[in-house]
């Protein structure tokens, strides 16, 4: 257990939520404004632009936020993403430090974006 | 899709239609934002910015149309907090807990989706990480940007949000690392900056691929331009704690695998890979066009 390079999880344990950093700052974000009359925006101002649904998770305090169960099937493809540890680098650098990288290259497109794609298309 | 990417990253094109899509290159004269950037210089490069402008004019003109984003908004940082959600897990079945956590800052959204769960964790418990951006310094939105309400896009459609900018009207010079290609920062990241929850540092691409080519050679995948950042700054941290003689656990998102880049690969191993300088005179234009705003209190 002691030399393990990737630390995978299985597809049981996908997160059931995403974390929102908002329920927890210390002081809220600034308002966003209006292009044309410079006041805070409400959520009919965005609906032209987004689907009411994210407009919600743009805005809200919930710490968390459930992941719609179709949402979690498709992040099934390719989630969880492994954690390696970088063994062979830390050899390379011949440091102490104990490096650890997510790889988020296991997904179709190769990155992250899908993370997002699939939600807001949803 | 921004010229600049579409001529650079025929592949990425590619795979997009091979799922369905049609890819237009942006500026396009297919919106008044495309057209009006055309006329002005038929060979723009484009930006992220232009792009938003033009899909975002679409999305408002059809009632059938929504526009989806890659970054920068909250809803999108909540999305990717899933990376680091399973992260903190998988750290703890490693029975470790980072120190130190690096991420690539383009708008934020993989920055945030690494390090919103442990900052969240610090703010409700207490437990000290250190968070550090990186960035191009081309395009040094963190470290160079005034901190300020600008618009999202170049002609000035999207709502205000404060954050980090350089103005919606800078056009970077066209680097490898597309993703990162952006004026301004996700306002949740620049808000934990002005909080001084996360600290930023720019790289120039050089020095962002010399990390990304021995990061290859000693692991094996081979990371995405913009991944190459986050591995510049994770490497320079384990240098530092073999200078210090401390052992730190130090954390990064490898956001990408660099398959459909390999062009920057070859530019680099030819030695055609430029330090590209953003021009000072048009930043500061760009931010003496920063919008007036009186901020609410």
């Amino acid at each position: 257990m002691t030399d393990t390079v990737k630390y995978v999880l299985d597809e049981s344990r996908i997160p059931k939520a995403w974390y929102n950093l908002q329920a927890d700052l210390p002081k809220p974000l600034p308002p966003v404004l209006h292009p044309g009359t410079k006041q805070p925006v409400g959520p009919d101002d965005l609906a032209p632009l987004f689907p009411m649904e994210l407009i919600m998770q743009e805005v809200t305090r919930e710490r968390d936020v459930p992941i719609p169960g179709p949402v979690r099937d498709v992040y099934r493809q390719w989630r969880p993403a492994p954690l390696y540890r970088a063994r062979r680098l830390e050899k390379a650098l011949q440091t102490p430090a104990r490096i650890y990288y997510k790889y988020e290259g296991v997904s179709p497109a190769g990155s992250h974006k899908p993370n997002t794609a699939v939600p807001q298309a949803f | 899709m921004v010229r600049v990417s579409y001529d650079q990253k025929p592949y990425r094109r590619a795979l997009m239609e091979t799922y369905g899509a049609k890819c237009i290159p942006s500026p396009s004269n297919l919106t008044n934002a495309g057209r009006t950037i055309l006329a002005k210089r038929p060979d723009h490069p484009g930006s992220l910015g232009i792009a938003i402008s033009e899909a975002v004019e679409i999305a408002a003109q059809n009632d059938d149309t929504k526009y989806a984003l890659g970054s920068v908004l909250n809803h999108v940082l909540l999305h990717q907090t899933i990376i680091g959600i399973e992260s903190m897990e998988q750290l703890e079945m490693a029975g470790d807990y980072p120190d130190i956590i690096v991420g690539c800052t383009g708008g934020g959204s993989n920055f945030a989706g690494i390090a919103f769960p442990f900052i969240g964790a610090q703010l409700r418990s207490g437990k000290k990480v250190d968070v550090i951006a990186v960035e191009p310094a081309a395009c040094p939105s963190l470290t160079r940007g005034r901190y300020a309400y600008d618009f999202g896009d170049t002609a000035h459609l999207t709502p205000l949000t404060k954050m980090h900018t350089l103005g919606s009207t800078f056009t970077p010079p066209g680097f490898h690392a597309g993703g990162l290609r952006y004026h301004g920062m996700a306002p949740m990241v620049s808000h934990l900056q002005e909080l001084g929850l996360i600290r930023s540092t720019a790289y120039h691409q050089t020095k962002v691929f010399d990390a990304g080519v021995q990061f290859a050679r000693a692991e094996g995948i081979v990371p995405a331009p913009e991944a190459n950042h986050a591995v510049r700054g994770a490497i320079d941290e384990a240098i530092r704690c073999r200078e210090e003689g401390t052992s730190r656990a130090i954390l990064f998102n490898l956001c990408g695998h660099g398959h459909f880049d390999m062009q920057a690969y070859i530019d680099y191993f030819g030695g055609k890979l430029k330090d590209l300088n953003y021009d000072e005179s048009e930043l500061a234009m760009a931010l003496a066009g920063l919008p007036s705003v009186a901020e609410p209190a």
